[in-house]
């Protein structure tokens, strides 16, 4: 079975949209925060693709794969600690409650 | 600063303290507001007499200046000018304004706004004084405008009355419209000749460089304000509406303060206006024709006030055709004399008008006393006598100068108009005093006890007929300074020319006769008839429609502004609204508003619209580059 760039592209643009989707659309931050995860698990996967397809033997996709992970994860650290916070501070975490910002 | 310019300081600056001492602080005292006024107009006045008797044979120009605004291409000025003419007005003004003040404690007494009319008082002697010691044009125009405010304040002092308010009112715009024309010309002439100084303007002339069609022009631009301030055809039609103002006021307004305005400033810049012909003629000419109009509406009014409006109106014509003609002496002379006997004609009505609660004179008559008011009708003939020309009175000398001044410039023509206009005079002043004297009626006596509280008998009380009795007597005698008896007095003083005048007989006997042919007119006809009303001019239907409609002036106005200038009003107040008010001004800010609104639905606080509108954005700008 041949491999080829397509189904990975595909995926890729399928798990960017869902999570895009569940970020536009879901109002509780920690499922907002989830589906950033996967906007950028998207990306990672799109970034390995065309690494392993057209980069002729260049590693810099994987590189940027794994600074992508280990942001990931701090960045979704720090994010949880905001929404506990947001949490402690409100007794809320529904996006459309929060509308401090109103102008 | 020399000791004339610190007195004349002074003289001009007591009424300015005092209206701001009654406005800041004795507001709600009236009495008091009253004599902080009297006050300050009195110190005024002995200041002024002061400067007088140290300036008793006259003075050259005396000037201080202060430098208001500097550029490169003008500098204006303001400041200080004593000379034998401004120190005779302000004597004048000052005599007057002082007894007038005195004259209202008693005419105006129990009225609620005393404060606020002594004030105005204040603010009408200090703008006429500024405008008097003027060295420029400029700040006589301040003084110009500041008169007319002040006479809108006065006129319109009972401005809960309808008419007295459309009375300020009139007055005001029409004295405005031909301001508009001075300040038109004043323009000019800062413009070509970069200085508005007098004794800059008078040589202009001579060898300025300036054309002469220029200075035609300017002269008549500025004349037009003067026809409006004193009262000269076509824009005379404000002075007889005026009198809804309180009596004092009108006597003010008709001797010193605001009429007498238009006539000072030929006098004043006379240099200036003698340079142009062209206009001296129109002047002159303008003058003879407001003369002899005034005079003969005033032959059918019955209220006493307009019959002495009238008479101002007329007279002011003649001193401005005096001035038109060449007599500068004679114009002056008329405008100081007159000031005095106008002035007490004024108060005299005054008097009678608060002894009767009419100002008809046919009601004067018929409620009957007006013989026991001893002083004041004794007053009011001497006034008449005056006003008429009757020798040895102030106005027979100055109407005389008048007269000379136009024989002696081969004005004839003029000379004979004057005649005629003496013999008007005459005619309606002596009906007045004739319908006034006439014999009471038997009946009236114990009528009118019941009517009036205070019976009939009495005279005004002492503070109104002091000025009466002051007035009249500059009345007899202030017309023999410019006689031998005087060596020729007044032009050592106001001229400097020293030889003394011969007394011209031939014009003496000329205007003697018109006076003795005027008052025997008058007698016949309303001397003695009890409600006998008519005189020659009411006979002929036609001509008593056009007095009595005051030539139409009035209704020309009207047609005028209702026909011409109100749907003009009527387009421009469309395009304000319209145009430029709701396209315009209400239109940038409606956009502002609604682009705001449109904006703040984006900032509703809520994270996921404005994640959404980043990508929205996002993929326009993705889009857009993928085009490029």
């Amino acid at each position: 079975m041949a491999f080829s760039l397509f189904p990975y592209l595909l995926l890729s643009l399928v798990l960017i949209s869902l999570g895009l989707v569940g970020i536009l659309v879901r109002r509780n931050l920690v499922i907002m925060l989830i589906c950033i995860e996967l906007v950028l698990n998207g990306v990672t996967l799109n970034l390995l693709a065309l690494n392993k397809f057209s980069a002729n033997g260049g590693a810099a996709g994987q590189i940027i794969a794994i600074f992508i992970v280990a942001l990931a994860a701090a960045e979704t650290t720090i994010a949880l600690a905001l929404i506990f916070l947001i949490f402690r501070h409100y007794k809320e975490i529904d996006a459309e409650k929060l509308t401090e910002l109103k102008g | 600063m020399s000791e004339n310019i610190k007195l004349a300081t002074w003289v001009v600056l007591c009424p300015f303290l005092s209206l701001l001492t009654i406005g800041i602080f004795t507001r709600t005292y009236k009495k008091l507001s009253a004599l902080v006024a009297i006050a300050a107009i009195s110190i005024s006045t002995v200041l002024a007499t002061m400067l007088y008797f140290k300036n008793l044979y006259g003075l050259t120009a005396e000037t201080h200046y202060f430098e208001w605004l500097i550029t490169d291409y003008f500098t204006l000025k303001f400041g200080i000018l004593v000379d034998s003419l401004s120190l005779g007005m302000m004597m004048v003004v000052c005599i007057v304004s002082l007894l007038v003040h005195i004259y209202s404690w008693g005419y105006m007494e129990g009225e609620t706004g005393l404060s606020r009319y002594y004030a105005w008082l204040s603010l009408f002697s200090w703008a006429m004084l500024v405008f008097v010691v003027s060295p420029t044009l400029l700040q006589a125009f301040f003084g110009w405008e500041l008169v007319g405010a002040a006479s809108f304040l006065l006129i319109g002092f009972w401005y809960y009355k309808p008419e007295a308010a459309q009375a300020a009112r009139k007055a005001f715009v029409m004295t405005r419209f031909g301001d508009f024309g001075f300040f038109v010309g004043l323009l000019i002439l800062l413009v070509v000749v970069g200085n508005l100084d007098f004794n800059v303007l008078n040589k202009l002339g001579t060898n300025m460089g300036v054309s002469p069609g220029l200075i035609t022009l300017t002269a008549l631009l500025i004349f037009m304000g003067i026809m409006g301030k004193s009262a000269q055809f076509p824009l005379h039609a404000w002075l007889p509406d005026a009198m809804e103002g309180p009596t004092p006021v009108s006597a003010l307004i008709h001797a010193a303060t605001m009429v007498a305005a238009g006539i000072y400033l030929i006098a004043r810049a006379y240099g200036f206006f003698s340079a142009s012909p062209f206009a001296m003629e129109f002047i002159a000419t303008v003058g003879i024709l407001t003369s002899f109009i005034a005079a003969t509406i005033a032959l059918v009014q019955n209220d006493v006030k307009k019959v002495m409006a009238y008479s101002t109106i007329s007279q002011l014509g003649l001193m401005v055709a005096a001035l038109g003609a060449g007599g500068y002496k004679a114009g002056v002379f008329h405008l100081f004399s007159h000031a005095f006997f106008k002035a007490l004609l004024f108060l005299c009505a005054g008097s009678l008008i608060h002894h009767f609660h009419t100002n008809d004179m046919w009601e004067m008559a018929e409620k009957g006393g007006v013989r026991k008011m001893k002083i004041t009708i004794t007053t009011l003939i001497i006034g008449s006598l005056a006003l008429a020309g009757c020798p040895p009175f102030a106005g027979f000398f100055s109407k005389d100068a008048i007269l000379v001044a136009f024989e002696t410039n081969g004005k004839h023509m003029f000379m004979y108009a004057t005649l005629i206009i003496s013999f008007l005079t005459t005619y309606y002043s002596f009906r007045m005093i004739f319908v006034l004297l006439s014999p009471e009626p038997e009946h009236a006596h114990g009528h009118k006890e019941e009517h009036h509280g205070h019976g009939h008998g009495h005279d005004s009380p002492a503070n109104m007929t002091i000025p009466l009795i002051i007035l009249a007597i500059f009345s007899v005698l202030f017309g023999f300074v410019d006689t031998p008896l005087m060596n020729g007095y007044f032009d050592k003083f106001l001229l400097n020319k020293h030889e003394i005048e011969h007394l011209h007989w031939s014009v003496m006997i000329k205007s003697f006769i018109v006076f003795i042919a005027g008052i025997s007119f008058a007698y016949v006809q309303f001397a003695g008839k009890r409600g006998y009303r008519e005189g020659f001019a009411e006979k002929i239907s036609w001509i008593r429609a056009l007095l009595v409609n005051k030539y139409y002036v009035d209704d020309f106005y009207f047609i005028l502004v209702r026909g011409l200038i109100y749907p003009f009003a009527v387009i421009l107040n469309w395009i304000d609204r319209k145009v430029i008010n709701d396209t315009g001004v209400n239109g940038s800010g409606n956009i502002v508003i609604y682009s705001g609104r449109f904006i703040s639905y984006l900032m509703n606080g809520l994270l996921q619209r404005y994640l959404g509108t980043s990508l929205v954005i996002l993929f326009i700008l993705v889009f857009l580059w993928q085009l490029i």
